[in-house]
């Protein structure tokens, strides 16, 4: 079965600790010594025009985890979960069930940081990590897959933009591939986001949570010629110590190759600072 | 060069991480720039808090986990006993017991280990 679902690969590993929105990567991280976590389940659904019949669900729980190890350096990982019905025309290709998918790492460096003022501030951040094998069920790759990445950061006002890029080296190519990474091609996952405080207007010392309207386009580009564009809407309640997030993502462009295209992704998500 | 595109390249060259003890100078009618990130020398700066509260004008505090980060960074300096933050202003109100001698640099620290920007301390 050659299933990509997008999704999966789009959700990966965005850890935010700021205004920033669910799956933009973005620039900023907490001080030395402080963590942040975030809990993020995803629900997708999945169709296919072509002679395997892909279609099914998957729902994804992401749980990941930043740790400041020094001013401007953090690390940060993740380990996703899946449950899913994924069919194919071959009843034997078919994936049911709950496995682990891999384990991400990576580090994080802040490049740049511009502050303007009290609220204004323009961040860039490096990441350079590795994909672990450690997938089950069907849900991982069979090689360590290490990636580079950038991301950018701009909250100007009640406007926060995030840009993001990644590009992952898949050194290995699972037999029965279910996800971008389990394939022999690389990958450029590219991420733009923008988010519109909506409350409060202004800050003032009383004011301790902000309310956020987000929209983000994702877009997966491989080397065997697969693509993917996608956009959605979400929303975003910040507090002081955690955040919460609701977010879906629709595709705009696919070019399937080989695999299932996604019609639906819903995501819920849980974020805290410790 | 207009003072703004002036002010930009100025903060980005003090932003650089290469050059984080870059100064810059240009002035006129409106005085120094500010700053945009902390100043290597008020990290350092041993000189001993003797006045509580002291205020922090801090840059950057663009969420409210911002203003948590700060909170975390200042509560781990010993004799530091309170914070409280406006981010419209970006003040930090810092109680603290002045027995316990809490220093300028500390201080900037915290706030640059939080990932903000130290622009000034008011008080002595």
């Amino acid at each position: 079965m050659r299933i990509l679902p997008a999704c999966v690969a789009l959700g990966a590993a965005s850890i935010a600790c700021a205004q920033e929105a669910s799956f933009t990567p973005a620039a900023t991280m907490p001080g030395p010594g402080t963590w942040v976590s975030h809990v993020m389940v995803q629900g997708s659904t999945f169709f296919s025009t072509g002679p395997e019949g892909v279609d099914g669900y998957l729902i994804q729980e992401n749980t990941m985890a930043m740790l400041g190890v020094a001013p401007g350096v953090a690390i940060e990982g993740n380990l996703p979960v899946f449950n899913g019905s994924l069919g194919s025309n071959d009843p034997s290709k078919r994936i049911l069930g709950t496995g682990l998918g891999n384990l991400e790492v990576d580090v994080k460096l802040r490049l740049l940081k511009i502050d303007y003022d009290a609220i204004d501030t323009l961040r860039v951040a490096a990441t350079l990590g590795t994909q672990v094998p450690t997938g089950t069920s069907g849900y991982g790759a069979d090689s360590v897959n290490p990636f580079l990445g950038s991301a950018m950061t701009w909250i100007a006002g009640r406007h926060g933009v995030g840009l993001s890029a990644r590009w992952m080296f898949n050194t290995g190519e699972t037999f029965d591939p279910v996800f971008a990474t389990q394939t022999n091609a690389d990958m450029l996952h590219c991420g733009m986001s923008w988010l519109y405080r909506l409350a409060p207007q202004e800050y003032g010392q009383e004011h301790r949570e902000a309310w956020y309207f987000q929209t983000e386009m994702q877009g997966i580009y491989e080397t065997d010629g697969s693509a993917q564009w996608s956009i959605g809407p979400g929303i975003l309640m910040e507090g002081t110590r955690f955040a919460f997030e609701f977010a879906i993502q629709l595709p705009v462009w696919e070019n399937s190759f080989n695999r299932g295209n996604s019609n639906f992704m819903a995501m819920a998500g849980l974020r805290f600072l410790f | 060069m207009p003072l703004q595109t002036m002010g930009r390249i100025a903060a980005a060259l003090a932003a650089l991480a290469a050059l984080p003890a870059c100064e810059y100078t240009y002035s006129d009618d409106r005085g120094l720039m500010e700053r945009s990130t902390t100043d290597r020398a008020m990290l350092t700066d041993q000189t001993t808090v003797t006045t509580s509260p002291v205020i922090l004008n801090v840059k950057g505090m663009s969420c409210p986990k911002c203003v948590t980060n700060v909170d975390i960074q200042l509560a781990r300096i010993p004799g530091v006993q309170k914070s409280s933050i406006d981010m419209s202003t970006g003040k930090v109100v810092v109680n603290f017991d002045p027995t316990k001698h809490v220093t300028r640099g500390a201080l900037a620290k915290a706030v640059d280990d939080s990932g903000l920007t130290l622009a000034s301390i008011e008080g002595k």
